[in-house]
């Protein structure tokens, strides 16, 4: 089953709590090899969607 | 006609009697108050001055007129009889113009505050990567286009629901409070609203100080980015907004991060991640080098024990073998010498009697039986000729 698309502000945010365990420094080898590849690919996720998306303006109420 | 001054005076004053209340508009130069009793007022506008007199009692908002202030000020003409000196009585001095919007602004700001409108606890928290925005502003204005070009800038991927808006004069009020409705009913799913205008007089800004519209903010579902006038403008709508921006751009600014720093983020973060990650797995193989060293350190200690110990084993085995070969060659040589053959080479025999017994003594045979005799080089086949007897005492 495909997992629903992260929006920008979920994938951020699962990536800054990533950074946060490694910040504390208190990490556990085996686990945090995983949670390196699953940060950066949280990184190129966002950093795709940064540099490509344009913004669309639609006119409403009238 | 001929007046006295007395009668001249109290003619105009009763001329000015009829011309009854009027209002005149003017700029407060001086205010003072005697005994705590009367009033002195002069207003004035470019080219002339009027004084004005009343009662504390009678002008209720007299702590909230200052000098500079624009007022219209309600009152009827009349003369001091005794110097002629005229002056309008007044019964009610109001602000005019910004200085009446300002006394407003202050009164309503003192009692939506009061009920807590613009309580910092009830401001609600903005997502960091709003995805839709609705954005409610003037079209064709400069704060619509400033904000647009800051946004794009920023950031890309946004849908931006643009309701135009009337941001000044008549029907504003009710223009900005349709659009909140709209964004209320239709678009509930929007990260946030931008409500934003450029600068103005407090008269121009004077929509965004409406109580309708303050409190249809206070109870929008969405929440609301308020950027009204410039700076130093702050109008009820930014008190009550979830965020304030100084401005249209600002607004943009506050609402999107610029990707170029959050790309800059996601790489710095990523090289934090690798240097922990790097330096977890040295600080472990430090204590695994540490632990490598001093088991080293310890086998060679042990090996040296075991060389030692090998050593004295070793020692002792060959100095055991060396005994055990000393006594084996002893018994050896013993055997030798105990060897019979050695006995024969010397010039002994052995005798045996016919059935292969070893004769120890001449009672074994009798005459004429066939004997051997075992020498030190063969055999000698005899037979018993005679025996002789010899007396011998027994060993014990």
């Amino acid at each position: 089953m495909k997992k629903k698309q992260k929006n920008l502000n979920e994938a951020f945010k699962e990536l800054e709590e990533i950074v946060k365990k490694f910040e504390n420094e208190e990490i556990n080898l085996d686990k945090a090899i995983p949670e390196y590849k699953r940060a950066l690919r949280l990184a190129k996720f966002l950093e795709d969607r940064l540099k490509k998306m344009k913004n669309e303006v639609e006119e409403v109420g009238k | 006609m001929i007046f006295s001054v007395s009668e001249f005076n109290e003619f105009i004053d009763e001329y000015l009697d009829s011309v009854g209340e009027v209002v005149v508009e003017g700029e407060i130069s001086e205010i003072r108050i005697n005994q705590g009793k009367w009033v002195f007022m002069t207003i004035k506008d470019e080219s002339a001055s009027l004084r004005i007199f009343s009662f504390t009692w009678t002008l209720k908002n007299l702590s909230s007129l200052t000098e500079g202030m624009l007022v219209r000020v309600k009152g009827s003409p009349g003369l001091y009889k005794k110097n002629a000196s005229f002056s309008l009585q007044a019964s009610e001095v109001l602000p005019s113009g910004e200085g009446a919007l300002r006394l407003a602004f202050e009164q309503l700001r003192k009692k939506l505050s009061e009920e807590g409108l613009f309580d910092v606890s009830r401001k609600r928290s903005l997502v960091s990567f709003p995805e839709k925005i609705g954005l409610l502003t003037a079209r064709n204005s400069r704060a619509y286009s400033d904000f647009i070009k800051i946004i794009n800038a920023r950031m890309g991927g946004l849908k931006i629901y643009f309701y135009p808006v009337q941001v000044q004069g008549e029907g504003a009020v009710d223009s900005i409070i349709n659009g909140l409705d709209f964004f209320n009913k239709e678009l509930l799913d929007l990260d946030l609203l931008v409500i934003t205008r450029g600068g103005g007089s407090l008269e121009d800004l004077q929509a965004f100080n409406d109580e309708r519209v303050v409190r249809k903010v206070y109870a929008s579902k969405i929440p609301v980015v308020a950027g009204v006038g410039h700076e130093a403008d702050v109008s009820l709508v930014d008190l009550v907004a979830d965020l304030r921006a100084s401005t249209p751009s600002n607004a943009a600014e506050l609402i999107v991060r610029d990707k170029k720093d959050v790309i800059q983020q996601i790489e710095f973060d990523k090289k934090l991640i690798r240097q922990t990650i790097i330096k977890n797995i040295d600080e472990r193989l430090e204590v695994v080098r540490k632990i490598k060293s001093i088991f080293q350190k310890f086998t060679q200690i042990l090996s040296l024990k075991i060389s030692n110990n090998i050593n004295t084993i070793s020692n002792s085995v060959n100095s055991l073998l060396t005994h055990q070969i000393n006594k084996l060659s002893n018994l050896k040589r013993l055997l030798r010498s105990l060897n019979y053959q050695n006995v024969l080479r010397r010039g002994y025999s052995i005798t045996f009697s016919e059935d292969g017994s070893v004769l120890k003594n001449n009672t074994m045979v009798k005459l004429g039986d066939k004997i051997k005799t075992l020498l030190y080089n063969g055999k000698i086949n005899s037979k018993v000729l005679s025996l002789n007897y010899e007396e011998k005492t027994k060993k014990s």
